[in-house]
């Protein structure tokens, strides 16, 4: 129990007061917020809550119980989307301003379970989780497409060099899944006259961090620690939120002081060319356009400001806000493993998200993330909605 | 006729209510053995997950036959030891038992099931320009249901009102024999909805307000709402002690000025939550409310006159953040500093400084004893002021528990005998409830006639 016990005051923090169960607070725009209590489709359960996790957490360091089935399914159902963090009891006195530490990050112990469960049986491990970790250990994605054709996306239009100061971190998801992503990133940059470069990169290896499987990622973290040494960069720009808190966050953990770069999400990078004049939005959209904060990128790192920044320079857009928003939103339902491991309980939740969208009269879903576009994508046409949903640099690629 | 397994019984509950509904493994069982109290209960042999009013009754008519305890819970928020005290019991979530069923406009009042939280209902409320008259100190978590069935009190107490049952007109009980029965004038089946709690002879609503799951399952309440108050004001002094700080409370009630909102904060509390700005004064927090804005001018005056007596004036910001923040400041107060065993208690409106004195001599006392620190605050209600007393201490320590433990008994027993009454009983209270005499035995002898076979929070306030 090498794993639980760093976290043991943190685990025992909780005050069970029930904020991460159905908190509503009306006057600050805070409804509903775990997305596993709301939308799974067991319904709600006490033991999909923060409080819940934490008290399997306690029984865990104490011996009450052992790891089975049934403790994988609920310890593996969580988006570890953090908005418990954000209503929690014990996080109040920050959001108050009268303490600078947090003395519970939930997602982070969720984490951990996850990691100490896999430690003491890697075989009761879900089936999509292990072959994730197989196909990065073979072709360092987890979606098992040929590594040498993770650039297959890239037309003859951009010649990318291998070696410059800003380089362009693709993420396997923008890669393999939504190449538009990473074309329109190319195309949006390339406007501004910055051509970014490229590296043999590999997975970040945020989906074997969220699904506890730890080992391989420090092999991951240096393979493009010393890519991006090469290619001499200063600046890494992702697409993926996912990259971007594992760039941001989990590498300095694992690196330390040798991950020496300034990590931008690609809408921070084009809002500051916006600022500065040098990308210009010459054609308008006129839409009612709404934005979906992802988890990662929100809540995990506290980019909130750039996405807007850009939707409302854009000439034309109605923006209007969804409830709950920025750091009371509502996960998407694609993070956290739950995508691949529970596809009901993620597009159940993503069509909790489209239909907030729609709610509000928008007709334009934007975010900025491609896991997040994945499961919203579906989730639109599972539930037939009259909405659209692009990424935030899709958009920004057709009016530029 | 033997009785069932564990197994068995599992299967028979899955037969009611839908196997969906039923859980039995043990991670998913650890949380309901368990509420916001440092206590913890037995573990549960299932959680059974009703639906409806016929579903509870179902489950209660089972729990006879088989002679199995049922605790009922919606936000296993209380703090006083709601948690399962006997082994082989099953627990009755309520949690999907959460709507707002109807709003009864014409008889300003509003019908929920037991497990809405106060902010939800609040929420769905001000859509139809209502509100509810008073709310928990945890008003995000804390559920209708829960509050009334623990004689809560909270935000909204004033010269009329104390507590949630004030604000009550009805409910619907499944009895511990399986029947339901509906209380005040819906006892009627012709009676225009809810509008009268006293209808009918005794006061039977009464009899489940406050019973912690004892005597039924309350699957549905009806509750006053009334308009938006026209006006608020806010404003906070500060007082050298905690005399000045009784007496300002005692005039403020006495003279009747409509306070919502009286929230007292012990300096040496203050002084330990926001060090940086201490030496603090003793401080009360009002919110006063009005129909207009002219009224409450009046009203704000009559205030200042009555607590600034003594009182230095702070200016209205402090009590402005405090109300805005009002569901969530028990993060500051109740676990900046760690776990809290909380303890609040009932005092006498004239008597709050006295009492506020023996809660900082047994302050200094615990400090001195277990080493571990002990806050107070409290509020004023009608004729009472709650005082709640806590003991902060680190849950993943396990020795400090155990002491924060004892101190918590201790300071239990000694306001109790210096007079004070329990607000909220669970198990917490249940040793004191044999010196109740006469009023025990009687809540004993209710139990058994209505719960003959004992089934229903067995353990709970000692019953």
């Amino acid at each position: 129990m090498v794993i639980l016990e760093k976290y043991v005051k943190q685990i025992y923090r909780c005050a069970r007061c029930g904020w991460c169960r159905t908190p509503t607070f009306a006057d600050h725009g805070i409804n509903k917020v775990c997305p596993v209590y709301e939308y799974h489709p067991k319904g709600p359960w006490e033991f999909f809550t923060a409080r819940g996790r934490l008290a399997i957490a306690q029984g865990l360091l104490e011996g009450e119980i052992d790891v089975t089935k049934d403790l994988v399914e609920i310890i593996y159902s969580c988006t570890t989307c953090g908005a418990c963090h954000e209503v929690c009891v014990i996080h109040f006195p920050v959001v108050m301003g009268v303490s600078k530490t947090d003395e519970l990050d939930q997602v982070r112990v969720f984490e951990a379970m996850r990691a100490e469960v896999f430690k003491r049986r890697p075989d009761m491990l879900l089936e999509p989780h292990r072959r994730i970790a197989e196909r990065v250990a073979t072709q360092r994605n987890p979606y098992g497409e040929p590594h040498d054709q993770r650039f297959e996306w890239l037309s003859d239009t951009y010649r990318l060099a291998k070696q410059g100061e800003t380089v362009y971190f693709v993420g396997c998801t923008s890669a393999y899944r939504h190449p538009e992503i990473a074309r329109s990133t190319i195309r949006v940059l390339s406007k501004a006259g910055l051509v970014p470069a490229i590296i043999d990169e590999w997975c970040c290896g945020s989906t074997l961090l969220r699904t506890g499987q730890w080992d391989y990622v420090e092999e991951l973290a240096k393979h493009n620690l010393e890519e991006l040494k090469k290619a001499g960069a200063r600046k890494v720009v992702v697409s993926c939120a996912g990259c971007y808190r594992t760039l941001k966050l989990d590498y300095p953990e694992i690196l330390g002081s040798k991950w020496d770069f300034e990590i931008l999400h690609a809408t921070e990078l084009m809002w500051e060319l916006i600022e500065e004049g040098r990308l210009k939005i010459a054609k308008s959209l006129n839409q009612k356009v709404t934005y979906h904060d992802p988890c990662h990128l929100g809540r995990h790192a506290g980019v909130y400001d750039p996405p807007r920044d850009i939707i409302k320079s854009i000439p034309g857009v109605e923006f209007v806000e969804l409830t709950p928003t920025r750091q009371y939103a509502m996960c998407c339902g694609g993070g956290g493993g739950v995508k691949s491991g529970f596809n009901e309980l993620a597009l159940r939740i993503g069509i909790a998200a489209v239909k907030r969208a729609e709610g509000i009269g928008a007709k334009i879903l934007l975010s900025a993330c491609p896991f997040c576009k994945r499961n919203l994508v579906e989730a639109i046409e599972a539930c037939k909605a009259g909405i659209e949903f692009y990424d935030i640099t899709e958009v920004l690629a057709k009016l530029v | 006729m033997s009785s069932p397994s564990t197994s068995e019984k599992i299967k028979m509950l899955k037969d009611i209510v839908g196997p969906e509904n039923v859980v039995d493994s043990k991670p998913a069982l650890l949380i309901y053995a368990r509420d916001a109290s440092p206590m913890s209960g037995k573990v549960p042999i299932a959680v059974v997950r009703p639906g409806s009013t016929e579903e509870v009754q179902r489950i209660v008519e089972w729990a006879n036959e088989t002679k199995t305890p049922l605790y009922p819970r919606s936000g296993g928020t209380s703090l006083w030891g709601a948690v399962p005290l006997v082994e082989g019991s099953v627990v009755v979530d309520l949690a999907k038992m959460n709507r707002l069923v109807r709003i009864e406009e014409r008889n300003l009042t509003c019908v929920v099931e037991p497990s809405i939280t106060f902010g939800e209902l609040e929420a769905l409320l001000a859509k139809r320009g209502f509100r509810i008259i008073m709310s928990p100190e945890n008003g995000m978590g804390a559920t209708v249901g829960g509050n009334f069935a623990s004689h809560g009190t909270g935000w909204g107490a004033g010269p009329n009102f104390s507590n949630q049952g004030d604000c009550v007109v009805g409910c619907k009980v499944v009895l511990p024999t399986g029947e339901v029965l509906t209380t005040g004038t819906m006892a009627n089946p012709n009676a225009h909805g809810h509008f009268y709690r006293y209808a009918f002879g005794n006061d039977l609503t009464g009899l489940f307000c406050g019973s912690e799951g004892t005597l039924g399952i309350i699957t549905e309440l009806a509750l006053k709402i009334e308009e938006m108050p026209g006006a608020l004001g806010f404003t906070t002094f500060g007082y050298d002690s905690l005399e000045a700080v009784g007496e300002a409370i005692y005039r403020v009630r006495r003279l009747r000025i409509p306070t919502i909102y009286a929230y007292i904060s012990t300096g040496w509390t203050l002084d330990m939550l926001f060090p940086e700005k201490a030496p603090w004064q003793h401080t009360i927090k009002f919110v006063v409310e009005a129909s207009t804005k002219e009224i409450l001018d009046i009203e704000m005056r009559r205030l200042m006159e009555a607590a600034g007596k003594e009182g230095n004036y702070l200016g209205p910001q402090m009590a402005e953040e405090t109300w805005r923040e009002r569901y969530r400041w028990v993060g500051l107060f109740g676990y900046k500093l760690g776990m809290r065993a909380a303890l609040p208690i009932h005092v006498p409106i004239g008597e709050v400084g006295p009492y506020l004195k023996k809660v900082e001599e047994m302050a200094r006392e615990i400090k001195d004893k277990y080493g571990l620190r002990v806050g107070a605050g409290g509020f004023a209600c009608d004729r009472s002021c709650v005082i709640i007393v806590v003991v902060y201490f680190d849950p993943s320590n396990k020795r400090e528990t155990e002491l924060a433990l004892r101190a918590w008994h201790e300071i239990k027993g000694k306001l109790f005998d210096a007079g004070a009454c329990p607000y909220r009983m669970g198990a917490l209270w249940a040793d004191h409830m044999p010196k109740l005499g006469a009023y025990y035995d009687l809540l004993k002898r209710l139990k058994k006639v209505l719960d003959p076979n004992n089934i229903m929070a067995p353990g709970i306030m000692g019953l």
